[in-house]
């Protein structure tokens, strides 16, 4: 997979599907090392070359002081909560019960934490990266690809997967770890200066750059073909998930409320509904979908990608929330609604929205909106260009 | 629509959880390689926090 030969700098990522489109021109610049392996493998097979795995730089020994350095922190973990470390007083059932699974949580979690950071830090001592590109930096494999280079001095950038239209400030997306953000426009660029962000650059969306191209997309028609859709209405619907670092109102049994909204809504339209899941919901939730679908008498498709196959075929867009599948239809023409969800919402200029009393009133009035988009993406087609720019004039190149 | 469902209120427990894992920061300085282990963890202990926290709302911790 390497290509040892190339003079090429290195430049470390984490990978993921929303920044595919930058890797063929980013590794015209950089040899890429990704810390997911399913990324690095893609990128090979995607012919580029000089692609490395982080875990290649692994060996033996790195992965037992990885798991040596998790179960003494476990132990400082266990003897802290002798020592009467608790974590809020006003519950005290779950104070009782802290030692019970923290420090073996805490240890599986540290485990794959250190191993990974041994990784990284070998891959530091043999390649020297230029820099370290994320799109998100939260959870404990990006970030701490973040923590490690910036005790480097190596620059940090994050370039997010999707916009947050989360409201609360305290949420954990709002915190900033990189040294530098590239935003998709106007919008992104507001939220994360509202949450103190600083060396903001406005690069576009690099993964809807292709939405530009009619050609790439299937006609509505064929679209409609391809789900087995009879004439008439069609709908498609944006599930979502909760993650549980940030939850509002009644988490599942909101969505669940949801979901019963959609479904009458389309029953009474006698629509054709496709149920666009959303990538993080848990595997097996297609059976509760579909057999909702089943009870209501509704004939419709349940899938989780080929979302410009979603989106052409529908008359309209139903969102479970502020789901970034919005702008997608939006590029696409796509009229969109969105069905509120505590804690997160579209801005006032975006699509039209309602908690479901009025939902097909909604879907009837809805029209597709420019603005919305013009707001969200700085760069229409052109985003992967300016996002390599962006990453050259920081991390040289 | 009314006004209580309109307004954007964090659950109670939420905000327990947030304290939680402050607290939790401040209690304890752990690092690796140059990390600061508790922020490197910071989202799966939240995550770990809250749905113990969600499940404290109407019944014991149950493990």
């Amino acid at each position: 997979m390497t290509n040892q030969s190339s003079n090429k700098p290195v430049l470390l990522t984490v990978g993921g599907h929303t920044q595919k489109a930058l890797w063929p021109a980013l590794s015209e610049h950089y040899r890429l090392a990704f810390l997911e392996s399913n990324s690095a493998n893609l990128a090979a097979e995607m012919g580029l070359e000089g692609v490395m795995r982080v875990e290649g730089f692994l060996d033996a020994e790195m992965l037992h002081r990885g798991q040596l350095e998790a179960m003494w922190m476990s132990q400082r973990v266990m003897n802290a909560l002798d020592g009467g470390l608790t974590l809020d007083h006003a519950v005290p059932e779950l104070n009782s019960k802290l030692g019970t699974w923290l420090p073996l949580f805490f240890r599986e979690q540290a485990e794959a934490a250190m191993v990974r950071l041994t990784a990284i830090d070998a891959c530091f001592a043999k390649e020297k990266p230029v820099g370290v590109l994320v799109h998100e930096d939260v959870t404990p494999e990006a970030r701490g690809m973040v923590l490690y280079a910036k005790s480097k001095s190596v620059p940090t950038l994050h370039l997010p997967h999707a916009n947050h239209f989360i409201q609360d400030k305290g949420d954990i997306h709002s915190q900033l770890t990189a040294d530098y953000l590239g935003v998709y426009g106007e919008y992104m660029d507001g939220w994360y200066r509202n949450n103190g962000g600083e060396n903001i650059t406005r690069v576009g969306a690099p993964q809807w750059d292709w939405l530009y191209h009619d050609i790439k997309i299937p006609a509505q028609k064929v679209a409609r073909q391809a789900f087995g859709a009879p004439e008439g209405r069609v709908l498609t619907y944006a599930t979502t998930w909760y993650q549980m670092t940030s939850v509002f109102g009644k988490g599942a049994e909101d969505l669940e409320a949801a979901w019963q909204r959609m479904v009458a809504a389309a029953k009474e339209l006698k629509a054709f509904l496709i149920v666009k899941m959303h990538p993080g919901e848990q595997a097996g939730q297609e059976k509760h979908y579909e057999a909702g679908m089943k009870e209501a008498e509704i004939k419709g498709a349940i899938l989780r990608g080929s979302n410009e196959w979603a989106l052409r075929a529908a008359d309209c867009l139903i969102v479970q929330g502020p789901s970034n599948l919005g702008a997608e239809a939006a590029i696409l023409g796509v009229p969109v609604v969105e069905l509120y969800q505590y804690g997160a919402r579209y801005p006032e200029w975006g699509p039209a929205g309602t908690w479901g009393e009025d939902l097909v009133q909604k879907i009837a009035d809805a029209k597709p909106n420019l603005e919305f988009i013009r707001r969200l993406n700085e760069y229409p087609g052109e985003a992967v260009e300016h996002s390599v720019d962006w990453v050259r004039g920081i991390c040289g190149q | 629509m009314a006004e209580t469902q309109e307004t954007q209120k964090e659950a109670p427990w939420q905000a327990q959880a947030r304290e939680l894992a402050q607290q939790w920061a401040a209690g304890l300085k752990l690092e690796f390689l140059g990390v600061d282990v508790v922020k490197l963890l910071e989202y799966p202990m939240l995550d770990a926090l809250n749905r113990r926290y969600e499940k404290n709302r109407d019944e014991p911790v149950q493990q």
